[in-house]
């Protein structure tokens, strides 16, 4: 008995010796988008570690073909010149959809204008995905909900430098337009009449669903890039019509209505 | 090397001591010390809190958690109560339009903001406000902490906006430091500035009126005859007052068309809620310190307590959303007198004077 055993363990330090000796490899994580990558491993040995994958959104702002810039006088299909003060609009309720259903990010709310052609949208789960999916406007919670009760950089506070916001009735501005039109009759040349679209209420929400492929490998990250064009809004609006160029949307329902339709079209992927 | 510890026989026994008495306490010195840096955080000290003079049958008020009225929270929000650096040119503070001496209120019928820029509607008094479930008069706002942030961004009255003021506070180290010490989480912020704000607007509390002293701490001798005489007509069915300006605060939760007009130039609640039905409806305010809290009514049209008696009296314009309750009633000249006696026996005079409310 003793002698089998000790012939069995002659056997186990035999065989882990060999092992020892064949593997010159050296295991570790081969991944280079690892954190714990070795680059003297040419073996993955599974003990990879990630940091979480991300995601940025690129936006281009355009009103036609033309690149939008604050300020920047540009001409509808009218012939009639338009220029925008402000174009704002908040986004929330972030979604990934993949060939097994939705990933929600949560807690991301951004505000895009035209000067933010780079929005982190932060952390994102590894994975191949057809479509990123977000809503114009916030969720009814956040929109009745104290916006000073959020850090001061987040993008909903009430200290964010273009917090777009209807005090008196506690409800976010889902997107703010303000500009100057021409809105004479016969047209004259000049943009001077009040552009003012103060779209709202959760009525006003809308999903925009931009269609991606887009794979984010563990550790990685992903683009995706979208345009907003500003003259989507215009097809069909009489701007010599004041209904048409202002609305705080309780006061307009049908403007109101007919920006938040075009949300869709404006907002396209690249 | 020598683990041998020195030959301390008596040392546990705690029975007879070998060393003199002091010498004992100077051997527990290193253990006493040693116990602060294992806790790493020094022992808290209980806020100073701020006790509401509130008598016993009054509903406690409810606080929001995390803004408990410390001493601290009370003093930063008083100070901002009265600051003018909340407003866009620096001339207008909270108290520009809600004076102590006028129970928190504005002797004009519509406060001036910024620039002379006129609103539209009668600043409302600020007491008891922690009771209160709706503000502004058209009840747009749900919190004490959302209504401030109204008139702070109104163009019409401070418009200011957070970053601004935080940019403004932020310069000033005595501003920082006090908001670090009342919220040490949040220090300097939005959140902050409105419940500091609010922190302090809800240590606007009256309960010392006459009315008060009759009702809540037994002084029959605190109302005059007149004055009980008109207690007994504002409760009765046939004045109908306090079916709305009913309860310890003398309102009732909600909105109401009193009558004032025909045609309403403020569409009132349905600018919130958008239904013709809301439309000249206004918030059913509060009548406590109604003494002093001239003029009246949502736009300040009316400038004595004989004006709304009357009004009330004559049932109103008949606007189709006025209240039901609103259908006039017949006063001899005594009872007319002794209505408006108990009216201002809701003068709470400790309130209107109250040093802790100053700036």
């Amino acid at each position: 008995m003793k002698n089998t055993l000790s012939t069995l363990g002659m056997i186990l330090l035999l065989c882990i010796s060999s092992v020892s000796l064949t593997s010159c490899n050296n295991d570790g994580c081969t991944d280079p988008n690892a954190l714990n990558f070795d680059d003297k491993a040419d073996e993955n040995d599974g003990s990879c570690e990630y940091a979480p994958a991300t995601l940025m959104l690129n936006t281009d702002a355009k009103f036609g073909s033309e690149a939008l810039v604050i300020g920047n006088e540009y001409t509808l299909m009218s012939g009639r010149k338009i220029s925008f003060d402000i174009l704002r609009f908040y986004m929330s309720n972030f979604r990934l959809v993949s060939a097994t259903g939705e990933t929600s990010l949560e807690d991301v709310y951004r505000q895009w204008s035209p000067e933010k052609s780079e929005m982190d949208l932060g952390t994102v789960p590894a994975g191949n995905y057809t479509a990123l999916k977000f809503d114009v406007g916030v969720d009814d919670a956040s929109n009745t909900g104290d916006p000073a009760s959020w850090p001061d950089d987040h993008a909903l506070s009430s200290s964010s430098a273009t917090f777009d916001h209807w005090n008196w009735s506690s409800g976010y501005l889902f997107m703010k337009v303000e500009g100057k039109v021409d809105g004479s009759d016969p047209m004259d040349g000049v943009a001077a009449d009040d552009l003012r679209w103060h779209i709202g209420t959760s009525a006003s929400r809308r999903t925009i669903t931009i269609p991606v492929d887009l794979t984010i490998a563990e550790g990685g990250s992903g683009e995706v890039h979208i345009g907003v064009d500003a003259m989507e809004f215009f097809h069909l609006l009489d701007v010599t019509q004041a209904s048409d160029r202002v609305t705080h949307t309780n006061d307009n329902m049908p403007l109101a209505e007919h920006i938040a339709n075009h949300f869709a079209d404006a907002i396209i992927a690249q | 090397m020598n683990f041998k510890k020195p030959h301390t026989p008596n040392q546990d026994s705690g029975i007879r001591l070998p060393w003199p008495k002091g010498l004992w306490l100077f051997l527990f010195f290193p253990f006493l010390w040693s116990c602060r840096p294992i806790d790493a955080t020094p022992p808290v000290e209980a806020p100073e809190m701020v006790v509401l003079d509130i008598p016993p049958g009054i509903p406690p008020m409810e606080i929001e958690p995390g803004n408990e009225l410390t001493q601290i929270r009370v003093d930063l929000g008083r100070r901002l109560f009265y600051d003018p650096i909340l407003s866009r040119d620096q001339t207008i503070s909270c108290s520009s339009c809600h004076a102590q001496v006028q129970g928190f209120a504005d002797f004009t019928s519509v406060s001036s903001g910024v620039e002379n820029r006129q609103g539209k509607r009668n600043a409302s008094t600020l007491v008891n406000l922690g009771w209160h479930e709706a503000f502004n008069h058209d009840g747009g706002t749900a919190t004490l902490e959302l209504q401030m942030q109204v008139p702070i961004t109104e163009h019409v009255e401070m418009d200011m906006t957070f970053a601004e003021i935080i940019e403004r506070l932020i310069k000033q180290p005595d501003y920082v430091r006090h908001f670090a010490q009342a919220y040490p989480e949040r220090g300097l912020s939005g959140y902050a500035l409105t419940r500091a704000l609010g922190a302090f607007e809800r240590t606007l509390v009256s309960f010392n009126s006459p009315y008060d002293e009759y009702t809540y701490r037994g002084k029959g001798e605190a109302l005059n005859p007149s004055q009980v005489r008109g207690l007994e007509l504002f409760e009765s069915d046939r004045t109908q007052c306090s079916n709305c300006h009913g309860g310890f605060n003398f309102r009732s939760p909600g909105f109401a068309n009193n009558g004032l007009y025909i045609q309403y130039a403020d569409s009132g609640r349905a600018a919130i809620t958008i239904d013709p039905g809301d439309r000249g409806k206004f918030k059913i305010p509060t009548l406590r310190n109604i003494g002093v809290t001239a003029p009246y009514m949502h736009d300040g049209s009316m400038w004595s307590l004989a004006e709304v008696v009357d009004h009330y009296a004559t049932g109103g314009a008949n606007h189709p959303n006025q209240s039901q309750l609103i259908s006039g009633f017949l006063l001899t000249e005594q009872e007319r007198i002794d209505l408006i006696n108990f009216l201002l026996a809701l003068t709470d005079q400790k309130f209107l004077s109250d040093p802790t409310l100053a700036p």
